[in-house]
């Protein structure tokens, strides 16, 4: 059976090392609104902007479920306005995973430029030793 | 009438399991908090009737509907009480250490079991043939009472359960579930797996792994091949619900008056 991996894209994100098996994509994408419903009950306000990312066994994107897609709480608000809710809990994930995009070059940058900096300060020290 | 996977043995010679007794052997059965509260002329007649028997995680003591037998009092482990759903889900809607006792009203006359109860965690467990301890509990009524005062505290811990699955949130239902499976198995070392959670607070399974993940990145466990260790007590406290502090200790028995906690 497929295996599914369902990582969460909270205020942070977590993965999920263990994964589950089911049947197909359908049946993956109930499950995630089963989790995201469980995951976010009793506290809806500062969770719909969660989000699940589900992979496959080999590492491949399948979907995404915005929990405010699946949140019981606002399913008496208008169409129009859940679907506001949901596109500007979309775009927050968006914004948050640019954020950690940068966040992750930023590291990379400074690991790189320490790299340089020690290089020059370790030729420094052999010049200094040398004399 | 011993479950067939249970081995008997006579106290003292319990096998070193994997984790603590924390017995002290020259208490014999006392290390149950419930046989300790009973009358010492009570607890006398039942010494020689009570037997130790070391019990495997997973060892089912009673199915619904089970005529109750034996009357179990864990020394160590977590026994589960479940019910099953029509689809054969076992949701646990109770866990039991050494603090209380399975099948205890049975000393009140002939009684079924509403629930499953099989052990969470293994552990050590005092067993006394039904019939043997309604003789006993019926020539006292200080032993009566202190039946009834457990009953009375399931009932009260019940409603606040009832409570906590209607309106907490899963988060802070599995750091409160942690906990009272810590106070009572006492241990801060848990051999529960992601399942037997997911069955006590009836989500998914992944749910709980991603909430023990987070839980585990802020530090307040560590979770390793099936094994849970609290590291840090106080933040667990923290994320869990208010009805960790409620149902703590004696704060059940003192909100409700109970003589158990008096004695």
């Amino acid at each position: 059976m497929p295996l599914y991996f369902f990582h969460l894209r909270g205020d942070r994100r977590i993965a999920d090392p263990i994964g589950t098996e089911l049947p197909d994509e359908s049946a993956a994408h109930a499950h995630a609104c089963r989790v995201a419903r469980e995951l976010m009950r009793g506290r809806e306000p500062s969770t719909r902007t969660w989000r699940l990312d589900v992979f496959d066994r080999d590492g491949d994107f399948c979907f995404d479920l915005i929990f405010a897609s699946v949140d019981d709480t606002v399913a008496y608000w208008p169409p129009d306005t859940r679907n506001n809710l949901e596109s500007f809990c979309r775009n927050r994930a968006s914004f948050l995973d640019a954020v950690d995009q940068v966040r992750a070059s930023m590291l990379q940058l400074k690991s790189t430029l320490g790299g340089r900096l020690l290089n020059v300060a370790s030729n420094r020290d052999i010049a200094q030793a040398g004399r | 009438m011993i479950p067939q996977s249970v081995q008997l043995r006579s106290s003292g010679e319990g096998k070193t399991l994997s984790h603590p007794v924390g017995q002290d052997r020259a208490h014999g059965h006392a290390g149950n908090r419930l046989l300790a509260a009973l009358p010492s002329d009570v607890m006398a007649r039942l010494n020689d009737d009570l037997h130790l028997v070391s019990l495997a995680s997973g060892t089912v003591l009673f199915e619904p509907g089970d005529a109750i037998e034996q009357v179990y009092f864990p020394q160590s482990g977590l026994i589960s009480l479940m019910v099953i759903t029509r689809d054969g889900d076992a949701i646990a809607t109770g866990t039991i250490g050494r603090e209380g006792a399975v099948g205890l009203h049975r000393g009140l006359g002939k009684r079924r079991s509403f629930s499953r109860a099989t052990a969470q965690v293994g552990g050590h467990v005092s067993v006394i043939a039904a019939s043997k301890f309604e003789l006993a509990i019926g020539a006292s009524a200080a032993a009566r009472d202190v039946i009834c005062d457990y009953t009375e505290l399931l009932w009260a811990e019940s409603q606040q359960l009832a409570a906590c699955n209607a309106v907490h949130d899963a988060a802070s239902r599995l750091c409160r579930s942690l906990l009272q499976s810590a106070d009572r198995a006492g241990s801060d070392q848990l051999p529960l797996t992601q399942e037997a959670l997911a069955n006590a607070l009836g989500v998914r399974r992944t749910s709980v792994t991603l909430l023990a993940q987070g839980l585990q990145r802020k530090g307040v466990i560590r979770y390793a091949r099936g094994m849970i260790h609290i590291l840090d007590r106080s933040r667990l406290e923290a994320c869990a619900c208010e009805c960790y502090q409620v149902m703590k200790g004696e704060g059940l028995s003192d909100a409700i008056g109970a003589r158990t906690s008096r004695r």
